[in-house]
């Protein structure tokens, strides 16, 4: 087995580890789905997440599935990210660690002329992690509770997608999701006083459901409003439907071994996924600096949780900018091939608690580093803030690192070394 | 160059995974963003009251007891079943002479100073079998023993730790009982003790004491091939006692629960009030406390009571159960369950929402608790929750 062999393995082996984690992240991904990624592929997260109108060959394009309609080589991309948060309130601090598995993507080349690509991945949608401990006097009982509420899971899919070039400069592509997870909140009570006993409760919620993502590329608008200065300049716009997942809800309350079983109940209904809208541009200038903006819209604060409206949910919207510095094609060392990205985002997030949105400042930088032919070994490094101290809330400091691989189907050849 | 690069990845990805793996503990950062009416839910009491009631027979298994009773009081008797087996090989055979059959006594119910009297009667089924009731005994009373009183001699002094002899004259029957140890022709089922007299329940140690100085013990004399007189006591043995009252001397009133020891009466008290409750399950159950108030009680020499659980055929079932604890406080004297457990499965997967309210070693005394069944001192369960959603 060469090299290349092993690390796919390597990869794969730690997507596969669970993580124990407690803590492990913000107590806002309590709400909702949790934390909503839009990491997409290991080249755009350098870029804050920027790439819906980011075509090309030597990455599959997770943001828009009409982004993949120039790859010609049998594609997959897999990364593994570190996720650091430091999250400050007006009691003090605490530093929270996590990883995750990011994902795993192929795409296969059906037509090259007609830039049809089919592809599959499968990619993390959302994140809950927490752990929160909590006094309360209880004026009834006259004693204090001590709760502590633990969070984990999240919602993942799985996309299959297909991407075209119907006429010359303009890509479509379409994605069916099969979205799917579950979040778990588990929570321990416990009284000063020996009177009362301590209890758990655990509520796990199961979703599943199914979204389609439309997207097109019009790649050469300088070419279409008669502009040379701009005939490098792409647009993009994708929508993801909106759904209601199918969704399960059980609460277990974990009995003594004097009984036979745990008690459960279970509860089923529908949780909201809500309408999805994109737009985005990409320029590169000289051939050799891109510049991306992306804004995505999404109307959270229609969609309903088993009938009602979700709480402390608002609509969210993000804008994020990206900046890629390509090498020459004709470069020709290590140092010269590597890829330099640098990134924005303001995300104005779908939590709003206690009546203040919870709004997201994201700063990132990466290197996209040769590893063969047609692939790369993307790092990539995002710095943000999140949230504010007002209405007794938390400010998260987060440090995220990212390791993914790029890679074609050139990756597993053994060539001859230099 | 190649080695280079496959290191540095295998460097990073190790890196991050490790790192990644710290655990963090919770701590109190974030509890600002929790809604504390929606995350912690609304802490409760509910008093939820005994919907129906009843007092039912009840079979005590009475061979694994410390004790055994004998005796007549009121309409309560008390019959005892003993033998004595597993001889020494060496005695198996031999020409028994004379028997006396000593027992200790540990308890009385009813007039300390009143006599015992009783019948012994030679058994000739076995009457080991727990299921075997009063009822069943005396129906077939030429099945289970022969209906003739054997010759006895006995001695039986007043006082509740005194020892009683039995002397048995019937030296054919223990001849019997001593030629073999593979008894396959009930030569030897041991004996009844029938309650002649009127006034007093004894209870004896039974074999089922560490205290070798207290069980049951038979003394024989026995001759040897030579004609030499030997003594012999022998502390092998079974013993237990069945017991019965008439009811309609028990429960004069109908709005009261009858928990009689003994015999023995349970009271079955339902609870179908909480489904209230169950409407909003699952809930944090932080306590429950079940509480049953006395009208009066006679003769109690165990002060405590015990609940448990009920299945669906209406026997209790084990599977959670209770002591109480009392409180005199009030006027009237208290008993307090900690029921929680019970409540928990009330509310998750229970099929009767009932208790079995019993006496504590109810087969080890005669005591009578009456219980309010209905009105303000009717049972009840206190319940302190929360809601979880």
């Amino acid at each position: 087995m060469n090299n290349s062999k092993y690390i796919l393995f390597l990869f794969i082996f730690i997507g596969m580890c669970p993580l124990i984690t407690h803590a492990g992240g913000s107590s806002f991904s309590r709400y909702g789905f949790g934390d909503i990624l839009r990491t997409g592929d290991s080249r755009t997260y350098a870029l804050s997440g920027t790439g819906i109108a980011l075509l090309g060959d030597g990455f599959i394009n997770e943001l828009n599935p009409a982004g993949l309609a120039r790859i010609s080589l049998t594609r997959f991309s897999t990364g593994f990210e570190y996720n650091n948060f430091l999250s400050k309130d007006e009691t003090g601090s605490s530093v929270y660690s996590t990883g995750a598995f990011q994902g795993l993507a192929f795409a296969f080349p059906i037509s090259i002329d007609n830039g049809i690509v089919m592809s599959t991945e499968f990619t993390p949608y959302s994140k809950v992690s927490y752990g929160i401990t909590s006094p309360l006097f209880d004026t009834l009982l006259q004693t204090t509770q001590h709760r502590t509420f633990y969070g984990s899971g999240g919602l993942s899919y799985l996309g299959l997608g297909l991407s075209a070039t119907p006429i010359t400069s303009l890509h479509i592509g379409a994605r069916l999701n099969y979205m799917f997870g579950r979040t778990r909140q588990y929570q321990t009570i416990a009284f000063d006083s020996t009177d009362y006993a301590s209890t758990t409760f655990d509520r796990a919620a199961y979703y599943s459901g199914f979204t389609l993502t439309l997207g097109t590329i019009y790649d050469s608008v300088g070419t279409l409003i008669d502009v040379p200065a701009l005939r490098s300049l792409s647009v993009g716009f994708t929508i993801t439907t909106a759904s209601s997942l199918d969704a399960e809800i059980q609460r277990t309350y974990p009995l003594s071994s004097f009984f036979y079983n745990d008690s459960t109940n279970s509860e089923t209904g529908t949780s909201g996924i809500p309408l999805s809208l994109g737009f985005g541009f990409s320029y590169l200038y000289q051939n050799q600096y891109r510049f991306l903006g992306d804004i995505v819209l999404e109307n959270w604060a229609s969609t309903n949780y088993f009938g009602l409206p979700p709480v402390n949910i608002r609509n969210s919207v993000r804008t994020s900018f990206g900046f890629e510095a390509i090498p020459a094609k004709d470069a020709d060392s290590f140092m010269k091939r590597i890829v330099y990205r640098a990134g924005i985002a303001y995300n104005s997030t779908y939590y709003e608690i206690n009546g203040v949105g919870i709004n997201e400042y994201v700063m990132s930088g990466g290197l996209g580093l040769p590893m063969g032919p047609e692939s790369q070994l993307n790092i990539g490094l995002q710095v943000g803030i999140r949230g504010s101290m007002n209405n007794h809330l938390q400010k998260d400091t987060m440090i995220r690192l990212s390791v993914a691989l790029s890679a074609s189907e050139l990756w597993f050849l053994k060539f001859e070394e230099e | 160059m190649k080695v280079f690069r496959f290191n540095l990845l295998i460097g990073i990805v190790s890196m991050l995974f490790f790192l990644s793996a710290c655990n963090d503990t919770p701590n109190s950062i974030g509890n600002g963003s929790l809604n504390k009416k929606v995350d912690y839910g609304t802490v409760t009491v509910d008093t939820f009251y005994a919907t129906d009631f009843s007092t039912i027979p009840n079979q005590i298994l009475t061979s694994s007891l410390d004790r055994f009773m004998l005796g007549n009081y009121k309409t309560y008797q008390a019959w005892t079943c003993i033998k004595f087996f597993q001889w020494p090989d060496s005695l198996t055979g031999k020409t028994i002479t004379s028997a006396t059959i000593q027992l200790k006594g540990l308890y009385h119910f009813g007039d300390s100073t009143a006599s015992l009297t009783f019948d012994a009667l030679r058994a000739v089924q076995s009457l080991t079998n727990d299921s075997l009731t009063y009822d069943s005994l005396t129906l077939n009373s030429n099945f289970y023993y022969n209906n003739s009183p054997l010759p006895i001699k006995t001695f039986i002094p007043v006082g509740d730790t005194e020892a009683i002899t039995i002397s048995i004259l019937d030296t054919t029957m223990l001849r019997e009982w001593f030629s073999t140890n593979t008894d396959t022709m009930h030569l030897n089922d041991g004996l009844i003790l029938r309650p002649t007299n009127s006034n007093i329940i004894k209870g004896f140690y039974s074999f089922n004491n560490s205290d070798t100085a207290v069980i049951p013990t038979l003394s024989i004399t026995y001759l040897d091939t030579n004609g030499n007189a030997f003594t012999y006591s022998h502390k092998v043995g079974f013993a237990k006692y069945i017991s019965t009252l008439n009811r309609a001397s028990l429960i004069t009133d109908n709005n009261l629960i009858y928990v009689q020891n003994g015999i023995s009466y349970r009271g079955l008290v339902s609870f179908d009030s909480i489904s209230k409750v169950s409407s909003n399950w699952p809930i944090s159950i932080f306590r429950a406390v079940l509480q049953v108030t006395l009208q009066s009680s006679v003769s109690v020499s165990r002060d405590s009571l015990y609940i448990s659980t009920v299945g669906s055929s209406g026997v209790a079932d084990g599977v959670a159960y209770s002591v109480s604890q009392r409180d005199i406080s009030g006027s009237h004297p208290l008993y307090s369950f900690d029921a929680r457990q019970i409540a928990i499965r009330w509310l998750s997967n229970a099929s009767a929402r009932k208790v079995l309210l019993s006496g504590y070693a109810e087969g080890s005394s005669f005591d009578l608790f009456k219980l309010y069944g209905n009105g303000v001192y009717k049972p009840r369960i206190i319940i302190t929750y929360s809601l979880q959603r």
